[in-house]
Formats: structure tokens, C-alpha cells, sequence
């Protein structure tokens, strides 16, 4: 009798956030699977199609070219977001004075909008009026100039750029606030027995910090799916898909295109990558631990 | 006292959820607060009340109107328009009015978001052709005009001609009320070209020399860009259009779906030369859209611009008094003189929803509101602007920008025909053009590829 009451007493300190959830996440998420299975155009009636979007997703060279964009967001994001947030917590740990401030400035660009960065980055990159060729003309780096945006080898990348610099201070306040709860005296004593600063790292504060970690890869995987601002004020995704992402295309599939139901498949795959990449990392991690 | 405070402590616990489940269901719930409703993109701005989630339907006595519009931001138009509207807002008390501003092409997504959302604004301004009217005509969303022009006081059908009606024609209907038109010029910078002793070049030939120079000098030649596909979109319609049946072709779109034709593939090679020729800015996507695309030109950093009238209010003062308007060069193998015609249409309409109209709460509002935004006051505002009234009237040329009655005269004697996007029926496959223009622009693809890309697109909406 009591846990009953107990169970119904918590459950309404649970049911706001439950509320919440299903409203605005699993509601939307299902309201998006139902219009994937949907020939639509947002204003005529829909056409059931089972999965015929998913098998012309399949099919659709200019879907897994997004895909691939989007792997290689995914990567540089680990790499420099993560990785590299990482090196600088680290380092940023270390400092005695002043680290609060050197935290401060990293983290700046985070509360920016995005759409200001890209804004300012698209006129960096131009190559008729940009300061980016003018620097490199000034540095004696002319051959490195390119055409940033319309040159089929840097477009993607250039594009990438401002996004991953933009929430690199992210990952190194949250990296920076889990090193510091590591006791010191586990530092001190793998000091004490001889352990080098590499090993002391690996072996002392990243299984203390392993939590953290595997948290802001999944943020970082999970915010590069998502990612949308940077490419479309830069670029719109163009030229044709060269640096368009999974979220971007599903945004001009569904809005400008009209085909609802094609961009809410595209939506859907967005969901089951997320979660695969989720569920496996979550898997492999906790092998590594044990 | 340990199992009193215990009890106390639940109860209070017990307080707090429900406040907060409260909360909630009052969050959740219809109010006028804040930016609900439409999910756009881009910041919703207003002369004076904030937009309203809900649709149609009265808040107490006042009938609500909900107005989306595009003249916003840094539209020249802007101020002039929204100035007009804040008055007639001013003027109507009974009415509640929620302006739904969103500035230049997220409007439209602006108004796919809410046709989806089954919340379309009672009367808003939109693009011409059926492959942004179609879908609305087939829901039947949007109101026939002769609807409201036998209930409109001032408003008359023989106000525009035949052929602005066109553009909103779906079906032999008419869909939308004619509100702005549009002619392309190009303009050249007299200064520059004085500067390195060159002139207007007629012919190709004499175009690469004149980009020769320009190029040696740090001059971009002609400012054209392609983001999305702007503003490249009409430069392009203009070029197949001097080659043979190009403009014939365009005009058949709608019947036969055909793109890849003589005139485009001709066109498509010709900015694959252009772009060789350095005719072009290097970086067509950083120069694409119609603001960096004219700030090359306002900075002196190109000599030459294509240009509309909703960008004359955009060009420094300075700058127009250097600006002589000429002719593109006719290109190698073209049959069509290229100071015969200009790419122009009817670029924006109004659009009233059908379900808003017959309600007959709002119907005479809505008819005195559409009259106001048609009626010569405002429109010959909004000119000042740069405003093309599609409307046939009189404007007074003492309010005018110099650059607007150079625009206009120049382009008075020449054949106005609309561009490929009035023609083709399908929005998958008119969006795979414009950023497959991307695409040629910054030599991504070759032309045939650019044309073969672009008419799978369209066999596929066939």
C-alpha cells in the first residue's frame, strides 16, 4: 500500500517532465514517422507510400553525398572539438593564473549566434573582398589562396571550419570542470611513482574523467547530425549539395522542395544514426572499461 | 515532531508539483505572449503588435487580420511600406492587426511552414507561377481575385494588364492581385570604365578585352554571383533568351517539361565561357545573393551589375550618379537583339486566404485591407522604395530615385519577358535548377552536365 503511494507520489514529480518530453520530443518524433511514410507536399492531402521514401533515399546519390559530408563533420568534430577541447582543459587545468579568464574568451564564441558567425565567416572567405587571401597574400602565402566557396576542395571544409571553432569552448568547459573534480591525490601519487605526464593523463585522470568523455562524443556526433546554421548562411548547402549536411538537406527536401514526407524520412535516419551511434558507443565504452 | 515535519515536508512537496504541473499546462496553452504559432527561420518583426499563433478568428469584439509580408529588414521598401501599414493600423482601432514580417526568400518558407501547419495568415504577399501557386490552388487555400474584385470598392481587373494577371493563372483563374513588377537593367560604372579607357562593349569580343583590363586592374568585370541560385536565376533566363526560341521554349514549359533545350544548352556554355573569360567574380557563392553580389558594385570593385528595382534603394547615392544603364553584348551565335527585351515579371502578389475570406466576420475587412495595400497611395509610397507598381498608374517622378526613372525609362521600349521560374511547374525541380546554377557558376559541373541534371529533375515531376 505504501509503495503504491510512493510510486504515485513520485510519479508526479516525474509527470511534468514526462509531459514535456512527450509533447515536444516523442509526439514530433512520431508525428515525423508517420509523414515519412507519406507522399506530401505540406498542403495537398498525403499519399500513403509505406517505404517508398526510404527506398528512394536509398537510392539517392545526392542523400548519401550529405551522408558522407555529415562523416566527415562527425570526425573533424571529434577530432577538434572533442580532442582538442580535451588537450586544452587539460592544459587550461594547469595554469595558475589567469585560467579564468583564458576560460572566459575560449567560451565566447559558444554564446555567439551561429548565424553571426557564419555571416562573418562567408565574408572572410570571400576571395574578391575577404581579409582571408588578403592574410595570406601579407604573410607571403599566396599559393595558398583559393576560391573557399566555390572551389570544389575547400568548400565543405571551409564551411565546417567556423562550426567546429565555435563550440571547441564547449567541450573545454565541460572537460576542464571534470578534471578538476580528480583528486589531486591521485595525481600527486602517480607522480610520486614515476608516472610521466602522458601516463598520468591516460592512466590517472581519463578513467576518472571516462563519463564526461563518452558524453561529449555523443554530443559532438549528435550536434553534427543536427548541424544547420553555419552551411545554410554560408553556402545554402551549395554549390549543388557540396556543403550541405543530413539537416540541411532534409530542411530544402521539405521546405523548398515541398516533399514533406522525403524530408521527414530523411529525418527519421537522422534519429536512427543518432541512436545507433548511441547505443554501440555506450556498448564498446563499457567492453574498454571493464 | 520528526513524523509531523516529514508530513509537512510531503505536503509541501505535494504543493510544488502541482504548481509546476500548472505551469506547465499554462505554458502550453494558446496566449498571444511571445513568438508561438509558425516555426520560421527568421525573426518575425512588427510596426506595432507581436504575430498571434492563432489563425483566423476574433479576439473579443476586434477582428484579427494576420498580414505576412517580405518588405522588412533592409529592404529599401521597408520603411515606406511599414510606415503606410502602421497608419492604416492606426486609423482601424476595431482591427486587430498581426504583421508577419520576414525578410526577402525565407517568407516563403515562412508560408510553406504555416500551409503545413494548417495556420496560412488571413492575406499575404507571394511569388508568381504554379510552382508556388499550384499546391496552394489545389488545397484550396487561396481565394479566386474575382471574388474580391466584385466585393472591392476601388480595386478593378482592367487596373492591370492581361498579361500581370498571367502570372498568378492557374487553371484559367486568377489567384493572386498583380503587386509588384520587375525589369532587369545592367548598369556600368562610367567612372571605372573612363578610368582605363574603355567602353560599353556590344559584342563578346569586346566584353573579354574590357574584363581583360579590369582583371589586370583588380576589378571584377560584372558582378554575378549564384547562391541558391540568386540572383544567376534571371542573368540566366536573360542569356538563353538571345539564342533562338529560347524564350518560345520557356513559355511551352508547362506543356511539355522540356529545359534542355537548344537555347539553355547554348547558355549554360556561355557561362562556362564567361566564368573561363574572368568575367565573373572568382568566388561566385561568396558573391552570390543580391547583397554581396551589389556590394562589389557600391564598393567600386566591379564594373558592371544586373540589377532589379528592389535593389535601387540599396545602390550609395555616389554611386548612381557614376551609373550609365546598357546593354549586355550580344553573344557569340545569338539571333535576339539584347537591347530588344528585359527579363521582367510580376514578382509578388497578394494572396488571400479562401477560408479567411468567407468568413463573414472579416470578409469586408479583408477587402478594405487588400484595397488599401492596392490603392495608388501606397504603391506609389512604397516607389520611392523601388517599388515597380504592377499596377497600371501614375507615379510622381519628383519622389522618385534617379536610378528608379533611369530604370524605368530605359527599359520603357523593351519586350518584358519572365524568366524560367513563371514556367516551371514543379518546386523539386525548379529548386534542383537554382542550385545546380551554383553549380555552373563556380564550375562545379560542365554545361551538360548543369542541363542534364536539371531535366531529370523535371521528367521526374512529369
Amino acid at each position: 500500500m505504501r509503495r503504491k503511494h510512493d510510486a504515485v507520489f513520485y510519479g508526479g514529480f516525474v509527470l511534468p517532465a514526462v509531459i514535456v518530453y512527450t509533447l515536444f520530443m516523442i509526439y514530433p518524433v512520431a508525428m515525423s514517422a508517420g509523414y515519412s511514410l507519406t507522399e506530401w507536399n505540406g498542403v495537398t492531402a498525403k499519399t500513403f507510400v509505406g517505404l517508398g521514401n526510404y527506398q528512394e533515399l536509398i537510392a539517392d546519390g545526392d542523400y548519401w553525398q550529405v551522408v558522407r559530408n555529415t562523416g566527415q563533420l562527425i570526425a573533424y568534430s571529434l577530432i577538434f572539438q572533442v580532442g582538442a577541447g580535451l588537450a586544452i582543459a587539460y592544459l587550461l587545468a594547469k595554469v595558475m593564473h589567469g585560467f579564468r579568464f583564458f576560460r572566459s574568451v575560449i567560451f565566447i564564441p559558444v554564446i555567439i549566434s551561429p548565424v553571426a558567425i557564419g555571416l562573418m565567416f562567408s565574408l572572410f572567405y570571400n576571395s574578391d573582398t575577404g581579409p582571408l587571401n588578403h592574410l595570406l597574400d601579407s604573410l607571403s602565402l599566396s599559393s595558398w589562396k583559393r576560391q573557399w566557396l566555390s572551389d570544389p576542395h575547400t568548400v565543405l571544409k571551409a564551411v565546417m571550419a567556423p562550426q567546429i571553432w565555435q563550440y571547441i569552448g564547449l567541450y573545454v568547459v565541460i572537460f576542464l570542470a571534470a578534471i578538476q573534480q580528480v583528486p589531486e591525490e591521485l595525481v600527486e601519487s602517480a607522480r610520486m611513482d614515476g608516472a610521466g605526464p602522458s601516463r598520468t593523463f591516460f592512466n590517472v585522470v581519463m578513467p576518472q574523467i571516462w563519463d564526461v568523455f563518452q558524453v561529449c562524443v555523443i554530443l559532438a556526433v549528435t550536434g553534427s547530425l543536427k548541424s544547420f546554421d553555419h552551411a545554410w548562411v554560408i553556402t545554402s548547402g551549395g554549390p549543388g549539395n557540396a556543403s550541405s549536411f543530413i539537416a540541411l538537406q532534409m530542411f530544402k527536401t521539405a521546405f523548398i522542395s515541398n516533399q514533406i514526407g522525403y524530408g521527414s524520412a530523411m529525418t527519421i535516419t537522422i534519429l536512427a544514426y543518432a541512436a545507433l551511434f548511441t547505443m554501440l558507443f555506450k556498448r564498446i565504452c563499457a567492453r574498454l572499461y571493464n | 515532531m520528526t513524523w509531523l515535519s516529514a508530513k509537512l515536508k510531503k505536503s509541501a512537496s505535494i504543493v510544488l508539483a502541482t504548481t509546476l504541473i500548472a505551469g506547465l499546462a499554462a505554458g502550453c496553452s494558446n496566449s498571444d505572449n511571445g513568438k508561438g504559432g509558425s516555426a520560421t527561420p527568421s525573426a518575425e518583426t512588427s510596426p506595432s503588435a507581436s504575430p498571434s499563433p492563432s489563425s483566423a478568428g476574433s479576439s473579443g469584439d476586434k477582428i484579427t487580420i494576420r498580414f505576412a509580408y517580405n518588405w522588412t529588414g533592409a529592404d529599401p521598401k521597408a520603411s515606406y511600406f511599414e510606415g503606410k501599414l502602421k497608419e492604416y493600423e492606426a486609423k482601424h482601432p476595431e482591427i486587430s492587426f498581426k504583421f508577419e514580417a520576414t525578410p526577402g526568400e525565407e517568407h516563403r518558407t515562412k508560408i510553406k511552414v504555416d500551409t503545413t501547419a494548417g495556420n496560412l495568415p488571413d492575406i499575404f504577399t507571394y511569388w508568381l507561377g504554379p510552382v508556388n501557386l499550384k499546391p496552394l490552388v489545389d488545397a484550396n487555400e487561396i481565394l479566386e481575385m474575382d471574388e474580391y474584385l466584385s466585393k472591392s470598392g476601388t480595386v478593378k481587373k482592367e487596373q492591370y494588364t492581361d498579361i500581370a494577371w498571367s502570372f498568378f493563372d492557374i487553371g484559367g483563374k486568377k489567384y493572386g492581385l498583380p503587386l509588384e513588377a520587375f525589369k532587369g537593367f545592367f548598369m556600368a560604372n562610367r567612372e571605372l570604365f573612363q578610368k582605363y579607357n574603355l567602353e560599353y562593349p556590344k559584342t563578346y569580343a569586346e566584353l573579354t578585352n574590357v574584363a581583360k583590363v579590369f582583371n589586370d586592374n583588380g576589378i571584377v568585370p560584372f558582378s554575378m554571383g549564384s547562391k541558391n541560385g540568386q540572383p544567376s536565376h534571371l542573368f540566366f533566363s536573360y542569356l538563353a533568351y538571345q539564342f533562338q526560341n529560347g524564350f518560345d521554349d520557356a513559355q511551352k514549359i508547362p506543356q511539355t517539361y522540356q529545359y534542355d533545350t537548344d537555347a539553355v544548352r547554348k547558355a549554360a556554355q556561355a557561362v562556362a565561357q564567361m566564368k573561363a573569360d574572368g568575367i565573373f567574380p572568382s568566388d561566385t557563392v561568396a558573391n552570390g545573393d543580391w547583397g554581396p553580389q551589389l556590394s562589389l558594385y557600391n564598393e567600386e570593385k566591379a564594373a558592371m551589375v544586373y540589377e532589379f528595382p528592389w535593389m535601387i534603394g540599396n545602390v550609395k547615392q555616389e554611386i548612381v550618379d557614376k551609373t550609365d544603364l546598357i546593354d549586355f553584348p550580344a553573344l557569340e551565335g545569338s539571333v535576339v537583339d539584347p537591347s530588344s527585351y528585359t527579363i521582367g515579371a510580376v514578382a509578388m502578389g497578394l494572396l488571400i486566404n479562401r477560408k479567411s475570406f468567407e468568413d463573414p466576420a472579416k470578409q469586408q475587412a479583408l477587402v478594405d485591407f487588400a484595397d488599401f495595400i492596392n490603392s495608388d497611395e501606397v504603391l506609389g509610397e512604397v516607389a520611392k522604395g523601388g517599388l515597380f507598381p504592377a499596377k497600371q498608374m501614375e507615379l510622381d517622378p519628383s519622389t522618385l530615385s534617379p536610378l528608379y526613372a533611369k530604370a524605368m525609362e530605359f527599359t520603357k521600349n523593351q519586350n518584358v519577358w519572365p524568366h524560367h521560374e513563371s514556367y516551371v511547374p514543379d518546386s523539386n525541380a525548379y529548386s534542383v535548377i537554382l542550385s545546380s546554377l551554383d553549380e555552373l557558376f563556380a564550375g562545379f559541373v560542365s554545361p551538360e552536365d548543369y542541363v542534364s541534371k536539371t531535366q531529370k529533375a523535371l521528367d521526374k515531376a512529369k
